[in-house]
């Protein structure tokens, strides 16, 4: 199906601004995918740490592996997936089953890392996504959801022409009406909070073609709730935010890592020991 | 002492007259929310912007309202784990895997192992690294008690799970626009929204239940009641579970409660401002908390 006419012009004002700062990349024919070992990826991750310190990006490496926290929000998404679909039981005993299934039937490195825990671990791990349920539930106001509700999608789009793509996943899709939820347990400031709602506003306008009516970021620990109908401005903030972040990527892979900007973010860096600007 | 199973006192909760009928309705949240916001503003005047947000946590009002000068030093230094946290940190993961573990699996292995694993599994390397680095008689007591705590979780009994249990639960209230941050971590809740049962906060501890820490029962009931004031839920009692003897201590979550621990709370916020702007020497107070006070070396009034 044909993109939306709005969406048509975003998708060409999305490769206008980032072609020339991804030029560096992989280039790719038309119509055919990215080489996956040279693929760019510009995820949540990715537009943070550009926002912060774009520095840091040159500290990431490999995956440092799993743990309860990181967990949390796959395994609880599944879970309401499960009690939208009427499951009865509690979150925890969901949980659990949930836990079971992904060891039982993935190949996935999480399923890898669940395997290989103990009963205290398991348990911290179930801990993690009975919580995350619980506390989304209870922080949505109409249950059960629309009928086609999906939790946990994931979004992609690719740069035309070059090995460059945009990721975003949003919590929960109601399709219906096409509102996004995206949950967060965790501080931000003002920046950071208009691109948890612009950014899975414009990679799923670019992955589907059709532009979500709105987006509602949830924070599960202070209640907040704040829901922006998706106009040109959220659209244009995660554009802005998108090249910051292509640019850094790209410097840090393929030139000279950019400056470094000391901030709180040092704290949650991975190149904190060897940085000489690190503020703890 | 008879030990009741948490079961039948969560259905006496359940059964008692809502404490609603105490005066704890929408306005009496409201009233304290304000007085509550005033002495934030308060607290917070003449700060830099770099200063904020303050943080207030259960234990920062504990320490300012026991001795001043231990706040101040534990603000800015925070102390190196100790044996007693991390026997109450042991204790936490044990009450985790007793309430979100598998009955099949609750018993195999030894008690301590269970904690720790819950540890690796979080990745929390500080404490990973303190119970690997400990001498043998500390390892050996902790091990010990980490079996007491779990024989004391079984005879509290199952926690019944269509009240949706769930450990850790988060909870962040910001007073003043955000300039005073409350956080909690509570130890377990059950209970509210969507469940028909009412909402419950049950606090576990290591050892015997003191007034600090109905204190902070109280404190995590007040967040609590603001956190979910938009949906007009509040806490209807809170549990005190001792690891030590097993006691299970209900208590009604009534306006006096909360007003008490608003109270401690405003006296906590006011103390604390004069100290942010250095209007005056913070007060030294000796008593039982010079133990694990980073300064007992050097303060001259260490008890």
């Amino acid at each position: 199906m044909p993109p939306e006419p709005r969406v048509a012009d975003l998708r060409d004002e999305a490769s206008a601004l980032l072609r020339p700062l991804a030029d560096l990349a992989a280039p790719v024919a038309p119509d055919s995918t990215p080489p996956w070992d040279q693929l760019v990826r510009i995820r949540e991750h990715e537009l943070d740490a550009a926002a912060g310190c774009a520095a840091s990006l040159a500290f990431e490496g490999d995956f440092d592996g799993w743990r309860a926290a990181f967990a949390r929000k796959r395994l609880g998404l599944a879970v309401l997936q499960r009690l939208a679909k009427g499951a009865t039981a509690d979150p925890t005993t969901i949980a659990a089953d949930v836990l079971d299934q992904e060891v039982r039937t993935s190949t996935s490195s999480l399923a890898s890392w669940l395997a290989t825990l103990g009963s205290g671990g398991a348990a911290a791990v179930t801990r993690e996504a009975a919580w995350f349920a619980t506390a989304t539930r209870r922080g949505i106001r109409s249950w059960p959801p629309p009928r086609g509700t999906t939790f946990g999608t994931r979004f992609a789009w690719d740069l035309p022409g070059r090995a460059l793509r945009l990721e975003a996943s949003a919590d929960a899709v109601i399709w219906e009406t096409r509102d996004v939820l995206v949950v967060v347990s965790g501080e931000d400031d003002g920046d950071g909070e208009r691109r948890d709602l612009a950014w899975p506003a414009l990679v799923a306008a670019l992955d589907t073609g059709k532009l979500p009516a709105s987006v509602t970021r949830l924070d599960l620990v202070s209640g907040e709730r704040r829901r922006v109908p998706v106009t040109d401005d959220v659209l244009d903030t995660a554009l802005t935010a998108a090249a910051r972040a292509v640019e850094a990527t790209m410097a840090v892979r393929f030139t000279a890592p950019p400056l470094t900007s000391p901030g709180r973010w040092c704290r949650r860096c991975r190149g904190r020991d060897v940085c000489p600007d690190v503020r703890v | 002492m008879t030990v009741r199973a948490i079961g039948e006192v969560l259905e006496q909760i359940e059964r008692a007259p809502a404490p609603v009928a105490d005066g704890v309705g929408a306005d009496a949240v409201a009233e304290l929310r304000a007085a509550l916001d005033a002495a934030a503003a308060r607290a917070v005047a003449g700060l830099a912007e770099d200063e904020l947000p303050v943080r207030l946590s259960r234990d920062r009002i504990a320490r300012l309202l026991t001795c001043e000068q231990l706040a101040v030093a534990t603000s800015s230094a925070p102390a190196a784990l100790v044996e007693e946290q991390v026997r109450g940190r042991v204790l936490d993961r044990l009450l985790h895997h007793h309430v979100h573990g598998r009955p099949a699996t609750a018993r195999t292995g030894p008690a301590l192992a269970i904690a720790e694993g819950a540890f690796e599994a979080e990745r929390d390397d500080e404490l990973t690294a303190w119970l690997s680095g400990t001498d043998p008689d500390t390892r050996t007591r902790l091990a010990e008690d980490a079996t007491g705590f779990v024989d004391r979780l079984d005879a509290l009994g199952p926690v019944p799970r269509d009240w949706w249990p769930r450990c850790e639960e988060r909870l962040r209230v910001d007073l003043h626009d955000g300039a005073v941050r409350c956080t909690a971590r509570l130890d377990l809740v059950v209970g509210g929204v969507p469940t028909p049962h009412p909402l419950v906060i049950i606090e576990a501890k290591s050892g015997r239940f003191a007034q600090e820490h109905r204190d902070g029962l109280a404190w995590y009931a007040l967040l609590t009641a603001l956190r979910y004031a938009a949906i007009g839920e509040r806490p209807t009692a809170t549990l005190a579970w001792s690891a030590w003897d097993g006691a299970l201590a209900p208590q009604a979550v009534t306006v006096d409660v909360l007003r008490g621990a608003a109270d401690r709370a405003i006296a906590a916020l006011d103390a604390l401002g004069d100290l942010l702007r250095g209007a005056r020497v913070a007060r030294r107070t000796p008593g039982r908390a010079c133990a694990w006070c980073p300064e007992r070396q050097s303060c001259p009034d260490a008890a």
